[in-house]
């Protein structure tokens, strides 16, 4: 068993550094702090934290609801995470161009073909992933000690704050989750925000662009500031993993 | 004065009663297990599935099947497994119960713990910590199920006179299988797997 996982990590690694082969180190070096390169990254990195902020505060108290019982709703809260998401970015298109609503919505929070756009996309597909882990965390709390707290007064927000501290390390775990899915979100946010150069442009879509405009060390450097950053969340999360334990 | 009529109450597979009883002061719940002493606390706090009438100082809570939610009810609540928030330290525990009684905290030999996460003490300071947020609670009805197990015999006697002091005026609803408690209490309840009895 150790020897295939061993032999798995080999060929992706393999995969990874045989890039280096096909870019000379110089445009390589170049690439890494173009204006373009530096404004995906930091386009990705702040919409990602903002989308984990957002996904985690809803999905706290809705995971809570879903450990509790009432999980008729979970399977379309899930939905997201299940649909490929170019479907997922065409069906929010939609929703804000061609619907009374949503196109009262986008006027407001201007979700099509912007920034706004990229944060609402990484959001909706994330969502999911929050989700699961922190039922599980709420399960294990015991049924009785949840009526005791209640039976203090303390029920809604009071008691979401008591019970925080019971699920800290899946609500990290789940935050880092969130942010490395919303860091390599694409298919929606590209659909719903648009590749647009300087404006709509994550990391992802830097490399769809690049990649079709043939700019090869520039794509090479924007994989290997993803795997970087992908490596470092993960690491991250295996730790808390260990620290839990 | 709290008012039972009628209460079935249970889970999705598993019934008890009806049961009807009335309490004003101190009341021991006794049966062998399975027969729905635990459970009993449970739906007069309002968190299983009941049906019946419960009223406390003239006042329903619960009619039929609709009744005031768990956190509304005059009740405190001890449950047997966690009776206080293991992720919580003593203080921040006590701190949601009411006001902290030094008094008290003395008595019950958990002071010292304060800052102690819960979860680090043993099952015996556990439940103390647990009587401690039903004593200095405001609420008028005491439920307490085996707050005493876990606890060394030399201890429970001055345990239950601490409770029956702090809990005047109050009414007490105890689930216990230690003779010493109902000796204590003013009436006993003894439940039956399927059917119930008032003594």
């Amino acid at each position: 068993m150790r020897v295939l996982s061993y032999l798995v990590a080999f060929l992706w690694l393999v995969a990874l550094l045989s890039l280096f082969t096909v870019v000379k180190v110089e445009d390589l070096m170049r690439a890494l702090t173009d204006p373009e390169v530096l404004y995906a990254l930091t386009l990705s990195l702040v919409t990602s934290f903002i989308s984990t902020l957002l996904v985690m505060t809803f999905a706290f108290p809705i995971a809570y609801e879903l450990s509790r019982g009432s999980s008729a709703l979970e399977p379309l809260l899930s939905l997201p995470n299940a649909m490929p998401p170019v479907a997922v970015g065409a069906t929010l298109l939609l929703f804000f161009s061609k619907t009374p609503i949503g196109a009262a919505l986008n006027s407001v929070i201007h979700a099509v073909f912007s920034v706004p756009g990229i944060i609402i996309a990484q959001s909706t597909v994330s969502f999911p992933l929050a989700l699961k882990p922190l039922k599980s965390a709420f399960k294990e709390i015991d049924e009785d000690l949840i009526l005791a707290i209640k039976s203090h007064g303390c029920y809604g927000l009071c008691l979401l704050s008591k019970l925080f501290k019971g699920v800290k390390s899946q609500f990290k775990s789940a935050s880092l989750l969130v942010y490395s899915r919303s860091l390599a979100e694409f298919g929606a946010s590209v659909t719903l925000a648009g590749a647009i150069r300087f404006k709509t442009e994550t990391l992802p879509i830097a490399i769809y662009l690049n990649l079709e405009s043939g700019d090869v060390a520039k794509v090479i450097s924007l994989i290997t500031i993803s795997a970087v950053l992908a490596l470092v969340v993960l690491t991250l999360s295996v730790g808390w993993e260990l620290d839990k334990g | 004065m709290i008012k039972v009529k009628d209460l079935v109450y249970g889970y999705k597979d598993l019934s008890f009663g009806p049961l009807s009883f009335e309490v004003n002061g101190t009341l021991a719940i006794t049966g062998p297990n399975g027969s729905g002493k635990s459970s009993l606390l449970r739906a007069l706090m309002g968190g299983i599935r009941s049906h019946g009438i419960i009223e406390v100082d003239g006042k329903i809570i619960q009619k039929g099947k609709k009744g005031l939610k768990p956190e509304k009810r005059p009740m405190v609540y001890v449950p047997q497994r966690e009776p206080a928030i293991p992720f919580l330290t003593v203080e921040e525990n006590l701190s949601l119960a009411g006001n902290i009684d030094e008094d008290l905290l003395e008595e019950l030999g958990i002071k010292k713990y304060m800052k102690v996460k819960v979860s680090k003490l043993s099952g015996g300071l556990r439940k103390r910590v647990g009587i401690a947020m039903a004593l200095v609670s405001k609420k008028k009805v005491v439920l307490l199920d085996e707050p005493l197990s876990g606890i060394d015999p030399e201890s429970r006697k001055t345990l239950i006179d601490i409770i029956i002091k702090r809990t005047r005026g109050k009414d007490v609803l105890w689930v216990t299988h230690f003779d010493e408690v109902v000796r204590a209490l003013d009436k006993a309840l003894r439940l039956q797997p399927v059917k119930s009895s008032l003594s």
